[in-house]
């Protein structure tokens, strides 16, 4: 590659990056976009990068090019159609180079050199050289059953697998532009749920494989990257992590983040035990199994994709303006009988020397007013680069892939940066041992932005603050008298500290002066030795270890309430976890006759050990460098560390016998023994059998022409979940400090209580299934119904506070998942113009049939204060995880006769307050009052994705929903409370009650509402569809295939449309990754918009 | 390498990677196994400390335990966004709920102490009384604090398993629970050392309960038993008994009242004093203090942890209650007279405002009809501006050398000497009328404020009222108030009196959600909350 190509590169990528913002900001009408992004730079260190490893490829794999002739044709198809990317080898020489646009081809060979053409989804040829053109046709395989597929330990073609297989192949993943892999299957697949609960850059994403199966356990699938189980130390429940009273560390980076999902070649979801059960006590809630992207054999492969995009706020909540916040502050204080000296502002009929009027502030300072929604979203840039180079041999292949993402948030202070490298590298040492070799290194800088989690404090998260926060500046009379605006540079709190007692600091100064940083860096690596042994039987023996480091670092200014007091406060935490795995496995493939065997079978171990450490300082002399120093902390709270860890060892087994190619039989062992359970249960086995009937080999069946395949599968099996922190069996002696005589002793307190029998969950379930190819995969469908039970439920049960303890660890208790799901898909057009459809349907029902001793019990409080303090999530025999259980109300008191009437069932009954239902007729409002309210999980979820291709355009896009599933609205707790202490959405003051007949909506506004009893007021339908993803791709035709082999430009727009009742940001909303308390919204990070425009170039 | 030497590897492999002695076994490296524990007499005085620990936290005393009451009386003027503010409604907030969990823990603690430590042979004597003694006496502040926040409440006297004991337990009744805390005061009087002189105490154990602490609080159970809650008025003589045995230990020299009455408050040298009897330990480290000085010293001023907030002060028509010359609101030692803000600005409380002021800039100060809020600037002769303000700011919780609110070293008094001397004159009135005892002590308290003592000649009635008011004025701001008016019967309708109205059902706190959602046992909530 030379220097001019290179310029080109540059040049194009400058101008696109130049274009997209400029038009960016006129199709968006938007101000100034920061431009923190040195593209320049970028692109440099990336040229230097490709240059260093295209000569270290160069050295390693330079082949000799003896000038022979120069063989030149076209591949087509039956049809006639060319067919463009197909892979030619030369057998004899091991060159390799694929077909263009056009289909054409050209390579060197030697006469009768035998050139082999492999393309997907075709038979492989192969053509010995005769001359020097070489036009060739393949026909097309029988793609969906030729396809090979990964499972657990190993891989198996599709036409042979009993168990319920759901893959994703990088050629759908490209379809959408996305920053994480689970990004990429929402939508895509049935009995896969997945779910954005936080929008930040960065963060978690939850997936949830048929239904909920555990209350505590954790419903996160086991990830198997390349073979090797990824242990998310943070998965479950866990007793690691850093504790800090009143700062809880927020939102961690998803692990999965680390990926690049440009890196991945396939993406294959095991879903039934039949799938899992290898997977022993990991498998029950299923298993993603990724496999990153290997080098093909044939000519080496440069690719480079650039994209850009830029996201901003899909919608705005209309809340009161500055004049309505102060009329609406005077209601509340009239309403409450208070003298109106006593109002927080001046009503123009009173003359006040201390303050100015109402209209005095709006007519001589009209700069008064706020839009907090406009001070803190942003339009935000993402960049993302990615550059790969693969190629091989007959003996080995190699693949390097480089990545670097920059993605801003749509709220102020947010960000997430991830690089990361990935090398894989396979060889044939001689003709018995086989090496594979991998190694992903990456790093990723999250700046989090305080969202959901802490709710004690009065600010509680920047999004509740933006919307609450009073839409107007302090103003005060100065000494000529003319009103004049406090200054926000200054320290507010020393003129006004009412104010910031109130209402917390204003929301900037948590996106601008408080900041907490993550900082990831994941190396996941391994080595695989493949021996062959004899023929059929193979050893593997593989070393694998994935390591994580992670920093958080926090630093709270006096200007927010958090550090206000304490001057100041910085807390540095560390995590540092490594874990190592061995696994043995030996395969055994024969074929004897109508009889075919395939076996594995193996010993693994692996060993984790995570080590925390964090360290909190506070009164600094001032805010400047935050967490950078906390030696200039003036006092220091006790360094905290932990250590923890954890071993699993197990015996595993699998056998495929396929008889007559027809009737299939896959039995599978698993015998997992864990060091977190306790001494009366460290062993547990599991193991699923399955059969399958291939009816489409059936004479009676071939003979139909229309049935290309036609499959039957059952199956039964148990899989386990042991996703409890370590340790969580055994009482705890921990050591604290108190003083007596103001010094600091020595002190322990009894921190756990003891259970000598916990174990894992164990998950049963029986799946039966059907495949369906039509008209040689013109339509295609699969159809699962399974039933799953999940006995020993891993519960961390509230205890009465009055046992001296908040909880324990216990298992007890059944839940039952029940479903159904629908693959469809197909061809309605193949021409000239393709049209590809795949649409999947998913219903699942979720119910608790047993609790143990508990008749009834509830998941966690919301938050702390704030109305939060209320935990409506009900567990009890019958209902579904994620019941809601609230008070009915019944309206709005209209008249003084109607509330007296009432007090004698609702002591508090006022004429303009709500009016709750007595369900039980008892004739007195209390606890036992409330009933199923609503029910955050949904009827069923569904997507629809589309896909069309005419000469070089594509275009594809994807609708996606979720019907019925309730939210709980947590934001209209304050919005709904009308006492004039915060800013409320215009609608709800307009239809505030003011005398008799005038709302049944909504209450009195009135300084003494307290927090009004958890009712269905709060929950909300959650139901919505969504335009998720539309994208337009061009591919460009290279006039000299001399310096690039292919290009394609793509747009791509995300969260286009969303049709939905819900009255928050956002439907797709979940404040908590404990899955027993889904669909809550408390301010989360709202979903943004977002338009891409990108570029793919191979070379 | 041939397939011989493959399968070797294999096979050691997995041998060398399993099977050890302690295969799949936990290895513990962050905490300790309770088996393990209560082995030596460090152990075990760790172990009582622990108990102590559970007192200063974000459930108690750090702030819920004196928020939800600073005020619940008619003495302090607090801002609108303090506890209830103005409106005084507190359904819902985080600081009323969590004191029920704060409490149980202690009792939990203390019960672990008492099973793990009753049956340990290798403490001499003294020392194994000293800790089981401070359990006993923990364990009763607790449920005597459970009681008159709560009413009727469970009882636990053995530490939970959840091997053998069922989770679910009912309330009993109020007279019950005061019961079980007057009978652990009583072990903890016989096992704990009469002063920090005595037994195994030495000064480095001052803050822990001595004999005397013990007697003293099962006085004040017994005041709660005789007043209004229970009406049981035969506890009157059972609470002048205990108070006599407070007083005898006097006799001897310790306890004894301080000869200046801010010398409680000073929380450099307060733990060193006589009078306090039992106090919550504060210190000026991390979460180990309350956050008290912050709310009640002048705004923005340097005389708290993390600065002062201004939040609360005296009610002026309070202080107008006082006599004059009385030494417990004298301006300078007991009530800020002038400060100046961490800006330089200079303050003066009104009455002190200097002589020098020739007239009025303006005028800010505000009647909100809860009382008077802000400063007036006032123009001083030689042209400087200073502010005025109406507001009474104490100064019982200072602590001028703490930078940070949780670090505060200023203990939350308990029990002092003084409230055992009222409580006697108050109950030998109940029993036998305005006796000399009764004079005695109520003099004693007013010799020390530099009144002039009650000549002898009351009736009952007005011994009473004298002794009433003179609770009021000894023990403002210390949290005694609102447990005062609900032992007398008057806490409805003082407050309203008051300006402050409260509701019947507020007289009583509202215990956690999680003990009715996790207690089958109880299934509502104290009613209205």
């Amino acid at each position: 590659m030379n220097r001019t190509k290179w310029r080109v590169i540059c040049n194009i990528a400058e101008f696109l990056n130049d274009f997209f913002l400029k038009f960016h900001n006129y199709a968006f009408n938007l101000g100034e976009i920061p431009h923190n992004i040195c593209f320049w730079q970028l692109v440099i260190f990336m040229k230097n990068l490709l240059k260093m490893l295209i000569i270290l490829v160069m050295t390693l794999y330079s082949v000799a090019a003896t000038a022979q002739i120069n063989v030149t044709g076209t591949v087509t198809d039956e049809k006639g159609e060319t067919l463009i990317g197909v892979t030619i080898l030369n057998k004899n020489s091991e060159e390799g180079v694929v077909t263009d646009v056009f289909g054409a081809y050209s390579i060197t060979a030697s006469m009768n050199d035998v050139l082999e053409f492999n393309y997907i989804g075709f038979e492989t040829k192969e053509l010995v050289i005769t001359g020097n053109t070489a036009d060739i046709t393949l026909s097309e395989a029988s793609e969906l059953l030729s396809e090979v597929v990964v499972v657990g330990y190993g891989t198996t073609r599709k036409s042979d697998l009993t168990g319920s297989v759901s893959s994703v192949k990088s050629e759908d993943l490209a379809k959408t532009t996305i920053t994480t892999l689970e990004q990429g299957l929402q939508g895509r697949l049935a009995g896969v749920n997945v779910t954005q609960g936080d929008a930040a850059p960065g963060a978690g994403i939850s997936i949830e494989i048929r239904g909920t199966n555990s209350v505590l356990g954790g419903n996160e699938p086991l990830y198997v990257i390349d073979g090797i189980p990824i242990t998310n130390p943070a998965a479950g429940q866990s007793s690691l992590g850093a504790s800090e009273p009143n700062n809880q560390i927020i939102s961690n980076t998803n692990v999965l983040a680390t990926l690049s999902p440009s890196d991945i070649e396939s993406i294959e979801i095991l879903k039934d035990a039949s799938a899992t059960a290898i997977y022993g006590s990991r498998g029950a809630n299923g298993v993603v199994l990724i496999t990153t992207k290997k080098g093909k054999e044939g000519v080496g492969q440069i690719s480079l994709n650039i994209s850009q995009g830029y996201s901003s706020i899909i919608n705005k909540i209309e809340l009161l303006n500055a004049e309505e916040f102060m009329n609406y502050q005077n209601e509340a204080y009239n309403n409450a009988d208070l003298p109106v000296e006593s109002w927080l502002w001046a009503p123009d009929t009173l003359a006040n020397p201390a303050r100015p009027t109402i209209s005095e502030i709006l007519s001589l300072r009209p700069d008064v007013e706020v839009d907090w929604q406009d001070e803190v979203y942003q339009t935000s840039v993402m960049s993302d680069y990615q550059l790969g180079f693969s190629g091989g041999s007959k003996k080995g292949s190699y693949s390097v892939m480089l990545n670097y993402l920059d993605q801003g948030g749509i709220i102020r202070g947010s960000q997430f940066r991830r690089g990361g490298l990935r090398t894989n590298l396979d060889y044939d040492i001689n003709e018995r041992i086989h090496v594979t070799g991998n190694l992903a290194v990456t790093r990723s800088q999250n700046s989090l932005i305080r969202t959901t989690t802490n709710t004690t404090q009065t600010a509680g998260g920047i999004v509740r603050s933006v919307l609450n926060y009073r839409p107007l500046l302090s103003t005060e009379r100065n000494e000529d008298g003319a009103v004049q605006l406090v200054d926000f540079g200054d320290d507010e709190r020393l003129d006004d500290p009412s104010i910031f007692q109130l209402y917390g600091a204003n929301p900037l100064r948590y996106t601008d002066e408080v900041t907490e940083q993550q900082n990831f860096t994941r190396i996941i690596g391994g080595v695989n030795t493949g021996i062959k042994i004899f023929d059929g039987l193979s050893a593997d023996i593989r070393l694998a270890a994935n390591y994580i480091d992670r920093k958080n670092n926090t630093y709270y200014p006096r200007t927010v309430p958090e550090g206000f007091g304490l001057n100041g406060l910085a807390v540095v935490s560390s995590n540092e976890f490594v874990n190592l795995i061995n696994e043995n496995l030996l395969r055994y493939n024969t074929t004897l006759g109508k009889h075919r065997v395939e076996a594995v079978a193996g010993f693994t171990y692996e060993t984790n050990r995570d080590y925390w450490i964090t360290n909190e300082a506070r009164d600094f002399a001032d805010d400047e460098l935050a967490y950078f120093a906390l030696q200039t902390g003036l006092s220091h709270v006790p360094t905290r560390t932990n250590t923890a860890k954890w071993e699993l060892a197990s015996v595993l087994g699998r056998v495929n016998y396929i008889l007559s190619e027809k009737y299939l039989f896959t039995g599978t062992f698993r015998y997992d023994g864990s060091s977190k359970f306790a001494t009366n249960n460290k062993f547990a086995p599991f193991y699923s059998l399955a059969f399958a009937w291939r009816a489409s080999e059936e004479e009676f069946i071939k003979r139909i022409d229309a049935i290309s395949n036609l499959k039957l599968r059952l199956s039964y099996g148990e899989s386990g979940n042991q996703a409890v922190g370590p340790y969580q069996s055994l009482a705890t002696i921990e050591g604290v400090t108190t003083s007596f005589n103001n010094q600091l002793v020595p002190a322990i307190v009894e921190g756990r209580l003891q259970n000598n029998n916990l174990r894992w969950e164990t998950t049963s379930q029986l799946n039966a299934g059907l495949d369906i190819e039509l008209w040689n995969g013109r339509i295609f469908s699969t159809i699962n119904y399974y039933t799953k039970s999940t006995d020993d439920l891993l519960q961390l049960i509230t205890l009465a506070p009055s046992t001296g303890f908040a909880n324990a660890l216990i298992n007890a208790g059944t839940i039952q998942n029940k479903g159904f799901e629908l693959e469809l898909g197909g061809y309605p057009i193949r021409k000239d113009l393709t049209w590809q459809v795949g649409g999947n349907f998913s219903i699942n029902r979720n119910k608790i049939t047993d609790l143990g001793e508990v008749d009834r019990q509830f998941a966690g409080a919301l938050g702390a204060g704030e109305g939060l303090t209320v935990a409506p999530f009900i567990q009890q025999v019958g209902l579904p995880i994620g019941a809601v259980f609230g008070y009915r109300e019944d309206g709005i008191f209209q008249t003084e006769e109607e509330a007296e009437a009432y007090q004698d069932i609702q002591p508090n009954a006022v004429v303009g307050q709500i009016r709750y239902k007595d369900t039980n007729g008892d004739m007195t409002i209390d606890d036992k009052d409330r009933v199923v309210i609503g029910d955050v999980n949904p009827d069923y979820v569904w997507g629809l994705n589309n896909s069309f291709s005419w000469k070089g355009f594509d275009m594809s896009f994807l609708f996606q929903g979720v019907a019925g599933a309730d939210i709980i609205n947590t934001l209209n707790i304050r919005f709904h409370n009308l006492d004039g202490r915060r800013n409320i959405p215009l609608n709800v003051y307009e239809n505030a009650w003011r005398g008799e007949g005038t709302s049944n909506d909504f209450r009195q506004v009135n300084l003494n509402n307290g927090n009004s009893l958890f009712s269905d007021r709060f929950v909300e339908d959650g139901s919505y569809i969504r335009l998720k993803n539309i994208q337009l791709g061009y591919n460009l035709t290279p006039k000299n295939t001399n310096w690039f082999s292919s290009a394609r430009l793509y747009v791509n727009a995300i969260n286009v449309l969303t049709f939905t009742n819900y009255s928050g940001y956002d439907p797709e909303v979940s404040a908590f990754s404990n899955s027993a308390m889904k669909g809550v919204d408390l301010g989360n990070y709202p979903q943004a918009r977002t338009i891409i425009f990108g570029a793919n170039l191979r070379f | 390498m041939n397939i011989k030497t493959l399968l070797t590897c294999l096979l050691l492999t997995i041998l060398t990677t399993g099977c050890g002695d302690n295969f799949l076994e936990e290895e513990v490296y962050t905490f300790q196994a309770p088996k393990d524990y209560y082995t030596n007499e460090n152990e075990v005085v760790a172990a009582v400390n622990g108990i102590y620990d559970a007192l200063m936290t974000w459930e108690l005393w750090v702030q819920p335990a004196w928020v939800a009451i600073a005020l619940e009386n008619d003495d302090m003027l607090g801002l609108d966004w303090v506890s209830g503010g103005y409106t005084g409604i507190q359904n819902g907030t985080w600081y009323v709920e969590r004191p029920w969990k704060g409490f149980y823990q202690v009792v939990n603690r203390a019960n672990n102490v008492i099973d793990r430590v009753t049956p340990i042979d290798f403490l001499d004597e003294d020392r194994k009384n000293a800790a089981l003694g401070q359990a006993y006496f923990l364990r009763g502040y607790c449920y005597y604090e459970i009681g008159r926040w709560f009413g009727d409440a469970p009882i636990r006297t053995k530490s939970y398993d959840p091997a053998t004991d069922s989770p679910d337990i009912a309330r009993k009744p109020l007279a019950e629970v005061y019961a079980q805390a007057a009978a652990d005061f009583e072990q903890a009087g016989e096992l704990l050392p009469s002063s920090y002189i005595s037994g195994t105490y030495t000064d480095a154990d001052r803050g822990r309960p001595t004999a005397p602490s013990a007697y003293g609080m099962q006085t004040k159970v017994y005041m709660h038993m005789a007043g209004a809650e229970l009406g049981q008025t035969e506890f009157y003589a059972q609470a002048i008994a205990a108070a006599q045995k407070v007083v005898e230990f006097a006799n001897a020299g310790y306890p004894a009242l301080e000869t200046e009455y801010m010398t409680n408050f000073d929380q450099a040298t307060q733990d060193e004093g006589s009078e306090i009897l039992f106090s919550i330990q504060a210190t000026q480290a991390p979460n180990e203090g309350p956050e008290l000085p912050g709310y009640y010293t002048p705004g923005n001023t340097g005389f708290a942890g993390g600065g002062g907030i201004g939040a609360i002060s005296m009610r002026e028509d309070f202080y107008d209650t006082f006599e004059d010359d009385d030494k417990r609101v004298s301006f300078g030692t007991a009530i800020f007279d002038e400060w100046k803000d961490l800006t330089g600005v200079q303050f003066y409380q009104f009455r002190t405002l200097p002589s020098t002021v020739v007239g009025i800039v303006s005028e800010d100060v505000i009647d909100n009809g809860f009382g008077r809020f802000g400063n007036n600037r006032y123009e001083l002769m030689d042209g400087s501006v200073v502010r005025g303000t109406p507001r009474y700011y104490i100064k019982k919780y200072i602590d001028d050398q703490s930078q940070v609110k949780d670090e505060n070293g200023s203990n939350p008094i308990i029990l002092r000497y003084a409230d055992v001397l009222l409580m006697l004159a108050e109950a030998e009135n109940e029993v036998n009328g305005p006796s000399g005892t009764a004079y005695d002590a109520l003099n004693q308290i007013r010799q020390r404020a530099g009144l002039p003592g009650i000549e002898m000649g009351l009736g009952a009635d007005q011994f009473r009222e004298a002794v009433r008011i003179e609770r009021r004025h000894e023990l403002y701001a210390e949290f005694q108030r609102r447990w005062d008016l609900r032992r007398w019967g008057t806490w409805v309708e003082t407050m309203n009196a008051a300006n402050r109205p409260r509701l019947e059902y507020q007289r009583l706190f509202p215990i956690a959600p999680e003990e009715i959602a996790a207690n089958a046992m109880i299934d509502a909530n104290n009613p209205g909350w």
